[in-house]
């Protein structure tokens, strides 16, 4: 499109001209070079064409009073939008909405979870709030640290994937199928129990199948504690008896194995103790920015929050007031009974979480050692586990067929 | 053709040239129109007339003795002057 056009396209009217010998008139703006377009008869007395707005003037005043010149119709991109703009309520209206959804679009308004079945959603979702990543929080959020978050939370996520879906933040995850997972296996099918975790045989109870393992023994994990394989003595008397029959049985029982457990913690040697000095202000935050947060005079503070409006749609609005304490940090040597009450009640978390239910600890030992300002505790606990879980046997029904077929 | 006609017919300032492709015409060294209606355009190339007849015709375009015509086009004819 060459500049011409361009010019042409910018503001031109359509006009209808009436009077006598048009082709004199049409001759005449072909001598001025003035720039017409669509040129079309009507009659004898009357063409119509465009003609560009700054040609128009030009064209008036060589018309003159010999024709008749009628404005048929203004056109034009330059035209529209100074039509457009004219209307100021308008366009503060598109402008205002323009900004609302730009500004929609730099927080998260939902967020899904995909892929979980045995971790609970809630416990989840607490999880990335706590990372910084919630409903109504800004895209900025480092992802890959949210991710981490959520490996540290749960052992058993094996793969997380964050994606935006325009403001839904879409989340997968992925959880591991452990290797000797206590799947159940259908009664009829031969199964052996084996050992679920390492550890020190206390008891076996075999309800079905054959016992192994002897009481006191170490076992590995995935070691056969009792087989689904029992042997079958024949009663015949035969000169040639190769093999002895097995029969294939869904073993079941009890085993109770002492399972060593080692865990270290590290506490802080002198804790930190908040005193309050009696000063005290109030600042507002909007959208978890602190307003004029940099007038604080407080060097140390404690901030109380009260949130008194808290909205994700239609526009993110949060708005909360803050009351900023000022405390004086002091430290103090932390007693030891402290320390032995936090471990303990870390072990209880750790084994109530951790471990399998009916787990009993037989025996605790703590290791104390400490380290500059941290202190090192070693736990030992002795627990009693049942650790026997079913593993199915996978029998080759070629060689048994062969077997019944030397019995006919 | 020969080099003659070939710098006559690329250089030629006066003498007509029409192209028309399918229902588009182009006329070039267009100095006057002489007569212009629906069905009927005469101009003047300097040198001779050229009288343009069809059904519809409209000029689309006229500046700088270029004239693109856009109708159906039945007959072209060229007349001298006396």
């Amino acid at each position: 499109m060459n500049w011409k056009r361009c010019v042409f396209l910018k503001h031109y009217k359509k006009i209808t001209v009436e009077g006598n010998d048009t082709e004199r008139l049409i001759n005449l703006c072909l001598i001025k070079k003035l720039n017409l377009r669509k040129i079309r008869f009507i009659s004898d007395r009357e063409v119509s064409f465009y003609v560009s707005y700054d040609d128009y003037e030009v064209l008036r005043e060589t018309v003159g009073r010999r024709y008749r010149i009628i404005d048929t119709g203004e056109y034009g991109y330059r035209y529209r939008m100074s039509g457009f703009l004219k209307k100021k309520t308008l366009v503060a209206g598109l402008l205002i909405f323009s900004l609302i959804l730009i500004y929609q679009s730099l927080f998260v308004a939902e967020i899904e979870v995909l892929g979980y079945e045995s971790i609970n959603e809630q416990a989840l979702r607490k999880t990335m709030r706590a990372a910084g990543f919630y409903e109504g929080c800004r895209k900025s959020v480092n992802l890959e640290k949210v991710k981490l978050h959520i490996y540290d939370e749960f052992d058993n996520i094996s793969w997380i994937g964050i994606k935006y879906k325009g403001n839904l933040a879409q989340i997968t995850i992925a959880e591991t199928e452990y290797l000797y997972e206590n799947k159940r296996i259908d009664s009829s099918s031969p199964c052996n129990i084996i050992a679920a975790t390492a550890g020190y045989v206390n008891s076996i109870d075999p309800e079905e199948g054959v016992r192994i393992a002897e009481d006191g023994a170490y076992v590995k994990e995935g070691q056969v504690l009792i087989s689904g394989e029992v042997p079958l003595e024949k009663t015949t008397f035969e000169d040639n008896d190769k093999n002895e029959n097995v029969s294939y049985v869904h073993a079941a029982g009890t085993v109770d194995a002492k399972v060593p457990v080692r865990l270290n913690y590290y506490i802080e040697a002198n804790e930190k103790i908040k005193e309050k000095t009696g000063k005290r202000m109030f600042t507002v935050a909007i959208n978890d920015r602190i307003l004029l947060n940099e007038l604080c005079p407080y060097e140390v503070a404690v901030v109380h929050s009260i949130t008194l409006c808290n909205w994700v749609k239609p526009i993110r609005f949060k708005l909360q007031v803050n009351s900023v304490e000022e405390v004086v940090l002091k430290e103090e040597k932390i007693a030891e009974k402290d320390v032995r009450k936090q471990v303990i009640n870390e072990i209880h978390k750790f084994v109530k979480e951790k471990l399998p239910d009916n787990t009993q600890i037989l025996n605790k030992s703590l290791n104390f050692r400490q380290e500059k300002n941290i202190i090192y505790i070693g736990v030992t606990l002795e627990t009693l586990q049942q650790i026997g879980i079913e593993e199915e046997i996978i029998v080759d029904k070629s060689n048994r067929q062969s077997d019944q077929n030397d019995d006919k | 053709m020969s080099v003659k006609d070939e710098l006559a017919f690329d250089f030629s300032i006066s003498i007509p040239r029409i192209v028309i492709c399918g229902e588009m015409v182009v006329a070039d060294n267009v100095k006057r129109i002489v007569v212009f209606t629906d069905t009927n355009v005469v101009v003047h190339n300097g040198s001779c007339y050229t009288s343009m007849e069809g059904k519809g015709l409209v000029i689309k375009e006229l500046g700088e003795e270029r004239m693109i015509i856009k109708g159906e086009l039945e007959t072209v004819r060229f007349f001298e002057t006396l």
